[in-house]
């Protein structure tokens, strides 16, 4: 029991982004559709769903996310951004109890300015995709596609970004990757253009097969 | 009557960097061009005329952008100049193998309501790629003439200034694709505009209204600061910032990137209608280039070859140069001129004229000219070759460890050679921030005179191990000195974002115009002040002055040091050069063997102070030449307290290992 629990916890975000795909995408949602989509039992999916009903994160006739399930979606995908990506780059032994909440720790350790993590919100909260299916191109091996959901950044860095021709929707081709976290080459709207690995580390795409 | 005048035509070149651009404008001057600064910016100014079916056509070499937004100087400069002057025609010059991002900025150009004709270059390049473009289909798009061109042959160059002057006398008619957002966007635009049209006529003056409003609903820092000048300004702007606003409430991107999105989609639009892309399955030459030259392994050895290969080049070259135009001077023009002074002037007089007057101008052409000269055919070569990109993206990692990117590399290998290069190469790098650091770093590394004088004293009185650990412990503290310059200073460090060109054949007379250019501009800057400082050197040494400064420095030299006294005097002509250090130091104490009068950690020291202290005086030139007096002394006055410090702390670590 104290695992299913665990579960549905778990469960509750993927339902959330599932539901603003279909969304998105104009699907009427039913427990077997998001079922199928996350790969897991239509009974799981059911009491996942009851107990969002319960604590008003779903409207229970419409499926639509009501304030507080969109507020824990976002923080749901920021974390999982800030789990598996930022925290890569930075040094494990260093105090986290100088911080105030998230957004202190997200500005002052991941150098993200007050403009930089509206956006950051901001862009979260418009994605279409899960937040699971996204990677930074820094991670990306030669030869992998991807289309460009957003990029964590300041005004500065997008604009420079969007002169090149990298915009959201954009789609991009890793060419080369070099060595000991040097730069990577892409292939953006037929031309090749080199990003230092911090600037790809901030520019997150969704993969796409040939 | 008949009335004779010339015509004149005001042209402007408009491109993306890397698009043969400059090649292009070469084609056009000739070697009739000039370039300078643009006022009060650090962005290089080219200019020259032609004639053409009877007129006389300026040709203005707008700097390489990719947009008109105000991210860097180069880009508020080209739009001012576009938007202000009102040039009578732009030539947008467009790479035909990279049409999409190429035609980001030509969309900019239509938006600004400027007379644009489009030269479709590197046509040759695309259709190698297997790229069809209809260019018929694209003027008519457009609404503007599209010319294609292989500027390296010359092709279409003719054709291009035909077209020029047959929109100019009203010919062909522009008819420019109206620039049309999305619904949402659209209807912000025409009401801001329609606003800005009757609250800021004097603005519209200036810039199209419709223009001002895209670019209040961009953020534009540039005109945001131009409409809050005006009283109704700031309605305007309040008006603007509630509909970018909305427009951020409704895509959930900052609006600079929805307005970007726009015009690509539009971009999109067209591309798909006039550009068929056949898939070629030969790897092209490079292709192949490339691929060897950002290889994780033989991408380093290549570089290392280069750039070895460059230093030896401006090393050797430059000192063969140097001999020969030494030659040339000193043996024969000097020795008939201070006969011809000694006649007419008072000895006194004779001796700050030639020795100050003279020996400047010959210290300036024999030293900066060889070295200078050399560099620029090499930076040049490299530039249009399309290699410096690779260096850079091999470098890029190596150079975050001091807080800068790859760029960063190329100057500072070049300072090894010589520094005044190495000075002008730092306007490679991309923000003022940037520039700065990298400026205070290349002076502190040690040039070709520099070494004369660490293997001529160190090296050879101490050994060559103790030589190169001077080496070392220079590279420590240009190191050192860069992350502290990086963490200091305000603002944050830039990331690498740097378009890779395909490898060209450079041409050698595009090659030569550039080097002859810049080289006429650095004698230009350089040469008065090389000239001003040696003859302030020579009236402190004739009217016995500097006897009484090195008394005065003697605290410093004595005390701090721990070197004689007397070492001030070399000290201070070493300014002017600094191999020169090692003769005058012979001449002050009369000897033939420094170890008579030097102990090995006097030695040391005076290298170590002479390694980082005050750039020689046409490093200070290049220095006021690219980053203006203030900044110049600053590096200066920088590197006399750190040589000081420096050699203060080795003297003192050397007295206590009792050395």
């Amino acid at each position: 029991m104290i695992f299913r629990k665990r579960r549905i916890e778990k469960l509750i975000p993927c339902i959330l982004e599932v539901l603003t795909i279909f969304k998105a995408d104009k699907v009427k949602p039913s427990p077997e559709l998001i079922a199928k989509r996350l790969g897991v039992s239509v009974d799981l999916v059911r009491d996942a769903l009851k107990v969002a009903f319960e604590r008003d994160l779903i409207k229970p006739d419409t499926y639509d996310l009501t304030n507080s399930g969109r507020a824990l979606l976002i923080r749901h995908r920021e974390s999982f951004l800030h789990d598996k990506y930022l925290h890569r780059f930075t040094l494990p032994w260093r105090d986290f109890s100088k911080f105030k909440d998230a957004d202190d720790h997200l500005s002052l350790k991941h150098g993200l300015g007050s403009e930089g993590l509206t956006r950051l919100k901001v862009s979260l909260s418009s994605l279409t995709g899960r937040i699971e299916e996204l990677k930074p191109l820094s991670s990306l091996s030669p030869g992998s596609r991807g289309v460009i959901e957003f990029t964590v950044g300041g005004y500065g860095l997008l604009r420079r970004l969007a002169d090149m021709g990298l915009t959201p929707g954009t789609e991009v081709v890793i060419v080369r990757n070099a060595p000991f976290g040097g730069p990577i080459v892409i292939q953006v709207r037929g031309s090749s253009v080199a990003l230092g690995r911090g600037v790809a580390s901030k520019v997150f795409v969704r993969l796409i097969g040939d | 009557m008949i009335e004779v005048s010339i015509k004149r035509i005001v042209l402007a070149l408009a491109g993306n960097p890397n698009v043969g651009k400059s090649v292009i404008f070469n084609q056009l001057t000739g070697a009739s061009q000039t370039v300078g600064n643009w006022p009060g910016k650090t962005v290089e100014r080219a200019e020259g005329k032609l004639h053409f079916k009877g007129y006389e056509i300026y040709v203005l070499d707008l700097p390489g952008t990719y947009s008109l937004s105000a991210y860097s100087q180069e880009e508020i400069v080209a739009r001012d100049y576009i938007a202000i002057e009102r040039p009578d025609i732009v030539v947008n010059i467009v790479d035909a193998s990279a049409l999409e991002r190429n035609l980001y900025l030509t969309i900019q150009l239509l938006e600004l309501e400027s007379p644009v004709v489009i030269a479709l270059n590197l046509m040759d390049v695309a259709s190698k790629k297997g790229i069809k473009i209809d260019v018929e289909g694209l003027s008519r798009i457009l609404g503007v003439p599209v010319i294609p061109t292989i500027a390296i042959t010359g092709y279409g160059v003719d054709k291009l200034l035909s077209t020029v002057i047959d929109v100019v006398e009203g010919k062909i008619k522009l008819n420019p694709l109206k620039v049309r957002y999305g619904k949402e966007v659209e209807e912000k635009v025409q009401s801001l505009s329609r606003a800005i049209w009757n609250n800021l006529p004097e603005l519209c003056s200036k810039y199209p209204a419709r223009w001002i409003a895209v670019k209040l609903l961009e953020r534009d820092e540039e005109i945001v600061k131009k409409v809050s000048g005006f009283p109704k300004g700031s309605l305007i702007l309040l008006l603007a910032d509630e509909l970018a606003d909305e427009l951020e409430r409704l895509h959930g991107e900052p609006s600079p990137i929805i307005i970007a999105c726009e015009r690509y989609s539009i971009i999109t639009s067209i591309i798909s209608k006039v550009q068929s892309i056949s898939p070629v399955s030969k790897v092209t030459l490079s292709e192949k280039l490339d691929y060897v030259t950002t290889h994780p392994f033989l991408g380093y050895v290549i570089l290392l070859g280069v750039m070895s290969t460059v230093f030896t080049i401006v090393f050797l070259g430059g000192s063969f140069l140097e001999e020969l135009l030494s030659i040339l001077f000193e043996d024969i023009l000097l020795s008939y001129v201070e006969k011809v002074i000694f006649e007419w002037f008072s000895p006194f007089i004779a001796e700050v004229i030639l020795n100050g007057f003279f020996t400047g101008i010959v210290a300036g052409i024999t030293i900066a000219i060889p070295y200078v000269f050399t560099f620029y055919i090499l930076l040049a070569i490299l530039e249009d070759s399309g290699y410096l990109p690779r260096a850079a993206f091999l470098m890029d990692n190596l150079m975050h460890k001091i807080g800068l990117h790859g760029k960063a590399f190329i100057p500072l290998l070049l300072g090894y050679g010589c520094n005044v290069p190495a000075c002008i190469g730092c306007r490679i790098m991309e923000t003022d921030r940037e520039r700065l650091i990298l400026g205070f770093l290349v002076v502190l590394i040690p040039c070709a005179a520099r070494t004369v004088v660490i293997l001529g004293l160190v090296g050879k009185y101490i050994g060559i191990f103790a030589a190169l650990l001077l080496y070392g412990i220079d590279l420590l503290i240009v190191v050192l000195l860069g992350r502290l310059l990086s963490k200091s200073l305000p603002g944050s460090p830039v990331g690498l974002i740097m378009e890779m060109p395909d490898y060209r054949m450079p041409l050698i007379k595009a090659v030569l115009i550039k080097t002859w250019v810049r080289t006429k501009d650095f004698i230009y800057v350089a040469l008065p002040l090389i000239v001003l400082g040696s003859v302030i050197l020579e009236l402190l040494r004739v009217s016995g002055v500097i006897w009484a400064i090195s008394s005065m420095a003697s605290f410093v030299i004595q005390g701090l040091l721990g070197l004689p006294s007397e070492t001030a005097v070399p000290l201070i002509f070493g300014i002017l050069r600094k191999e020169l250090t090692l003769i005058i130091l012979l001449e002050v104490f009369n000897v033939n063997d420094f170890s008579l009068v030097l102990s090995p950690s006097q030695m040391i020291v005076f290298s170590i102070v002479t390694m980082l202290y005050i750039p020689c005086i046409a490093t200070i030139a290049a220095l006021v030449r690219e980053y203006g007096v203030k900044r110049a002394f600053l590096i200066s006055l920088l590197s006399i307290l750190l040589a000081l410090f420096v050699g203060m702390i080795t003297n003192g670590v050397l007295y206590i290992l009792k050395y």
